[in-house]
């Protein structure tokens, strides 16, 4: 070990001098880096310019620099629209629900696999669950559309025998809407998003477990005192990225699920735009919106990495 | 082989001043269908090119078309045959699905690189402006002109070509001109029957029939498995039999009873309407479905639902739904009854635009424009639409007793050969278009009397207002929210008022207002245009 | 160690039986309708087995040229991208590891901002077209080709390999190029298979990049392919209060659901492969830079 007092200076020292001989000593890493720098440069920060688009009534014959600059005006659309404030709530309701729902369960279901002891049943039963993430929402959201038929949908066949004989037309219904959502959402990502617990859970010691055996502890136990915890920087992780998605509340999904009847409960920031705007071309609305989006993201994202800090996780920086 | 067309097309000729013009111009006499052959030498040179194009027929030339109909499929049968016939090579661009069609459009166009010969689009009105004043589509006019015995000019009469006029020339053509009513009220004549009912005339004797639709079993297969009325969601002309015979035309603006120009949703009879419609719901007479899924060829292949307002076409035997609906109904029929009666006695069926649902135009990157024009023009025709659309018959199809299409190959090689893919530049609806059967017929030649009613009614804009497009996304989320709420019983009736008041209170009196400026204007618009037209084409 | 099975194993091996059986139900579901006959199937009510069992439907999916042709260029874009994809992000990631690369900070900043932040649609399109990738298989490939989020997973997965190692290799004279490709790599095993698979169901489901870049149709990815036969004409026609588009044939449902059992099978078949990795290969929560 070095003398502690005396070195720090004569480091700080080394540093400024030397700048050039330590970036010349990592020349290898940034002869690797290079490439991929690059294309960050090129395909990622090149296009920035184009929020401002957002700005502009864009045509897309007039190009960027040929279309007329309307300052705030499509922001002003954007807001002054009168299903704003109801369209911002159910964003912000439908992704709340989600996340209180729909964060925990690929958790839970982590663990229920740890619990599993044999290998193979184990395996086979992973390699199902990540299964519907392989089906786009276009072919679910026919399937779904089946299942809850009000007449012959499977659901409703089994809801006729408690409710009279009449089923339930649950996508017309606003009460049970964000619950299809909420429910079909987890069905899609539970799978594919375990694959980061277990791969955490897989990570733990497994003496650790061992010993806690011979201290006595129970299965019970076992999760809630080693699994649990050691996740614990994965979930902090996991939350602050979803948190910084909080205003995208699932555009393909409500698409194509929503109807005229649970606009009222059902229409977030990116339908509404792509009534309003995508479908008649209307790209600055649509880049507004985005804008809008990304900025509170951020701020979601930096408020939320703070609160980690200050509980004393690492949090994602 | 093709003696069996041959005579259906002349006996149909007979008639076919009858088809021909039914939308005619106001006071215009119901056009000629002699060639104007005088057209040709008479025109202005507009360019030196169309005279050296003229001479040039013979060359082969090639040219890009944007392609939205059809299989998709490239080098096929189709695609040979318009190649040998009119002695080209095109090279097919074909568009994405609806969802994405706009985009890839707007990307073609603002491209030179990649902008085709030949673009097609489907509504994008703006667009259409914003290209002919960038000078980005070729003024038809002088090509019309041009070309001796156009069929298209000779198809479409002069409201349909309205809308592609724009500064004080066409620069596109319609794609395809909907029949001018194509929808009708569907009933089941064996339920009728098995009912002991008369066919119903009135709006009572209708709500009479629904509710015995599913109270007295009309099957008699001892379940109570049958529903009144079915459709598919998100549009409301599925609803057209209770809200047309109330005179409620909720999607449209309308001539109110002072002459103004006024929203359809806003006026009293709708409520009558939507009170109606609530109670219905409330018996059980819609089958559930209908508000959140589109599956009425679904409900109409099963046979379990006494009434729809659905497409007249559905009857045409070839129809796999129709087919599907035989097998499980043997004994099953279906019947198109003239439409209801309301309270005060009005009744309509729905009533299209007569105009083209997409339009097709050439643009400034053609080298050859005369010869393309000539080409589509070529296109336009009867039995060229016949060979594209069906094939050639005896090979591909063959034509029933009752006079309609009959495919003799599968889907699969009609695909492969690539039929349909030009019938976004033509697709006729006079004699030509062979995939009616004689009772389809029929019912498009009545539906065009019964619709009539409402075309008196409802306004027509041949574009949308500025205001209407920046509006209209929320004061229709606004109106479906209300009225299906009201249907369902979520909402009581009198929050109809409510709905009235909102409609005002966000932009309705604006877009109103605009309406009523764009009616007036289009008036004098189509005077001035059928002048023009006269004096362009002489006819 | 060996436990005997207790009530709760079998309540969890309950739990997850359960689970699987709804996760696999949709794709059941999808099967069988593929092998129905059109007509019947058009009249609903099928749960567990096909109604009047027929091979039409996928005898005209395999007979569609466009199914094959968007199946050649998904391939060569998938393989490409995924190898391109994978090799470009595993070199970024491991300079990304070294804690103190000076600017080390200043990159793993600019990369984490595009997470958040992007041009957006139109000025993608701009850069694809100066980059004149218009038409190309370039234009499928390059814009999704790194991602930010694959790289942070490299990142904290090569952070995890002892020091040890590569200071021995240092010892030895290895330089850094050396070391990564000859000592890292081969080590990384695990998340590289990952990333793989992560990209190549990226590449593999991206039809959005043929829409916006593409022209000529032997250019189509499958997906843009299959969206096309997918496309729900009755919505589209409601949407725009058009009927006529009725009468235009609509692939019946039956080749809808073959058509989207081809385009997924390959996916099945591989993941399973790669299963294995992904447990060594995401090791974001476990080591964090």
């Amino acid at each position: 070990m070095y003398h502690k007092g005396t070195s720090k200076a004569t480091i700080a020292e080394a540093k400024q001098k030397h700048i050039g001989t330590r970036l010349w000593k990592y020349r290898y890493l940034y002869l690797l880096a290079f490439p991929g720098m690059l294309y960050f440069i090129i395909f990622r920060y090149v296009p920035m310019y184009g929020v401002v688009i957002a700005f502009q009534d864009f045509r897309i014959n007039k190009g960027i620099w040929g279309s007329e600059w309307v300052g705030l005006a499509q922001f002003y659309k954007l807001f002054q629209g009168f299903s704003f404030p109801t369209v911002f709530k159910n964003t912000v309701v439908i992704s709340l629900c989600k996340l209180i729902f729909g964060f925990p369960a690929p958790i839970i279901l982590a663990l229920l696999l740890n619990e599993v002891k044999n290998a193979r049943f184990k395996k086979v039963t992973q390699t199902i669950v990540y299964l519907p993430h392989f089906i786009s929402w276009v072919i679910l959201a026919g399937l779904i559309s089946m299942f809850l038929h009000p007449d012959s949908g499977l659901i409703n066949e089994i809801v006729k025998v408690f409710n009279n004989g009449r089923g339930i037309d649950f996508l017309v219904s606003k009460q049970y809407f964000r619950g299809i959502l909420v429910i079909t959402d987890i069905y899609k990502g539970v799978g594919w998003g375990s694959i980061v617990y277990i791969a955490a859970i897989s990570a733990i010691d497994s003496t650790v477990y061992e010993a806690a055996m011979v201290d006595g502890a129970n299965r019970l136990k076992q999760m809630w005192y080693i699994t649990l915890p050691a996740l614990k920087s994965t979930i902090v992780v996991m939350l602050i990225l979803n948190m910084g998605g909080i205003l995208n509340a699932g555009f393909e999904q409500i698409l194509l699920l929503y109807n005229p009847l649970v606009y009222d409960v059902a229409d977030i920031i990116d339908t509404y735009v792509y009534r309003n705007g995508i479908m008649s071309s209307n790209y600055s609305l649509s880049t507004a919106a985005g804008l809008f989006k990304s900025v509170i993201s951020m701020g979601l994202i930096i408020i939320t990495n703070k609160i980690a800090h200050m509980m004393e996780e690492d949090g994602l920086w | 082989m093709r003696s069996k067309l041959f005579h259906k097309l002349v006996a149909m000729t007979l008639c076919a001043g009858m088809l021909v013009g039914m939308t005619a111009c106001g006071n215009q006499p119901t056009e000629e269908s002699s060639p104007n052959e005088a057209a040709d030498s008479e025109s202005e040179n507009e360019g030196n090119t169309s005279d050296s194009d003229l001479s040039q027929d013979d060359e082969k030339i090639s040219f890009s078309i944007a392609i939205m109909n059809g299989p998709k499929a490239e080098n096929t049968w189709s695609e040979a045959q318009i190649e040998e016939i009119f002695n080209c090579e095109v090279e097919l661009i074909f568009l994405p699905g609806w969802e994405d069609l706009n985009t890839k459009v707007n990307l073609l166009m603002s491209d030179e690189a990649q902008r085709p010969d030949v673009i097609w689009w489907s509504g994008m009105t703006d667009e259409y402006k914003e290209w002919v004043d960038s000078g980005l589509l070729v003024d038809l006019v002088p090509l019309l002109q041009n070309i001796e015995d156009s069929n298209i000019l000779d198809y479409y009469d002069e409201w349909a070509m309205y809308p592609t006029y724009t500064n004080g020339s066409i620069y596109s053509i319609p794609g395809d001109v909907a029949e001018v009513s194509c929808m009708g009220t569907f009933i089941r004549k064996d339920w009728l029957d098995n009912l002991g009912m008369q066919e119903p005339k009135t709006m009572d004797e209708y709500v009479e029939y629904l509710l015995a639709c599913v109270n007295d079993d009309p099957d008699q297969n001892g379940v109570a498995d049958t529903y009144g009325f079915g459709g598919d969601s998100g549009d409301w002309k599925y609803f057209a039999p209770f809200l047309y015979a109330y005179k409620a035309d909720i999607q449209h603006f309308v001539v109110g009873d002072d002459g103004s120009v006024v929203h359809g949703s806003t006026q009293p009879q709708v409520k009558e309407a939507l009170a109606l419609m609530a109670d219905l719901y409330r018996q059980g007479v819609f089958e559930p479905s209908i508000f959140s899924a589109s599956e009425g060829e679904t409900l109409f292949a099963e046979g379990k639902v006494g009434s729809f307002y659905r497409f007249l076409s559905s009857l045409n035997p070839s129809q796999q739904y129709l087919q599907s609906f035989y097998q499980n109904n043997p004994n099953g029929k279906y019947e198109v009854i003239e439409p209801i009666q309301g309270p005060t006695g009005f009744s309509s069926d729905e009533r299209e635009n007569g105009y083209g649902w997409c339009s097709y135009a050439i643009t400034d990157k053609c080298k050859n424009p005369q010869r393309v024009m000539e080409i589509m023009d070529g296109i336009a025709s009867g039995e060229m639409f016949i060979l594209n659309k069906w094939g050639v018959e005896g090979e591909t199809f063959e034509l029933t007793d009752e006079g309609a299409v009959n495919f003799i190959v599968d889907e699969t090689t009609r695909n492969e050969m690539g039929l349909s893919t030009f019938t976004g530049f033509v697709n006729r609806k006079d004699l030509f278009n062979i995939q009616n059967s004689q009772e389809v017929n029929e019912l498009f030649e009545r539906a065009a009397e019964t619709s009539l009613p409402l075309q008196d009614y409802r306004v027509i804009l041949n574009s949308n207002g500025e205001l209407w497009q920046e509006y209209s996304g929320e004061l229709n989320a606004l109106r479906d929210q209300y009225f299906y709420g009201i249907i369902m019983g979520e909402r009581p009736i009198d929050d109809f008022d409510e709905y009235v008041e909102l409609f005002y209170s966000h932009g309705g009196h604006e877009v109103e207002e605009e309406a009523g400026l764009m009616y007036q204007k289009q008036d004098e618009g189509y005077q001035e245009f059928c002048q023009l037209y006269q004096e362009w084409f002489q006819k | 160690m060996k436990r005997k099975h207790n009530f709760y194993d079998y309540l969890i091996i309950l739990v997850l039986v359960l689970v699987a059986i709804i996760m696999l139900y949709p794709f059941w579901h999808e099967f069988m309708y593929s092998f129905s006959d059109p007509v019947e199937a058009a009249t609903g009510g099928m749960f567990l087995l096909p109604r009047g069992f027929n091979l039409k439907s996928y005898w005209s999916v395999l007979r569609n040229q466009s199914v094959w042709s968007g199946f050649k260029v998904s391939l060569i874009v998938t393989i490409i991208g995924t190898i391109m994809g994978v090799l470009l992000s595993a070199m970024l990631a491991y300079p990304l590891s070294k804690k103190d690369m000076p600017g080390r900070n200043i990159f793993v900043s600019l990369i984490f901002f595009t997470m958040l932040f992007g041009g957006g649609m139109i000025p993608n399109y701009l850069l694809v077209k100066e980059l004149k990738l218009i038409d190309t298989y370039g234009a499928l490939i390059l814009p999704g080709l790194l991602s930010a989020w694959n790289i942070f997973i490299m990142k904290n997965a090569f952070s995890g390999i002892p020091d040890s190692l590569e200071e021995s290799a240092r010892i030895d004279g290895a330089n850094d190029l050396k070391i990564f490709f000859l000592i890292i790599l081969p080590l990384s095993k695990a998340v590289l298979a990952t990333i793989a698979l992560f990209s190549a169901v990226g590449f593999w489901n991206d039809y959005f990049s043929t829409i916006m870049y593409i022209i000529s149709k032997d250019h189509w990815s499958l997906q843009a392919v299959l969206r096309e036969i997918l496309s729900n004409a009755q919505s589209a026609m409601s949407s725009s209060g058009i009927s006529v588009r009725a009468e235009e044939a609509i692939s019946s449902e039956t080749v809808k659901a073959a058509t989207v059992m081809v385009a997924t099978v390959p996916i099945l078949l591989v993941y399973p492969f790669i299963q294995k990795y992904f447990i060594k290969g995401v090791m974001i929560g476990s080591v964090k830079g």
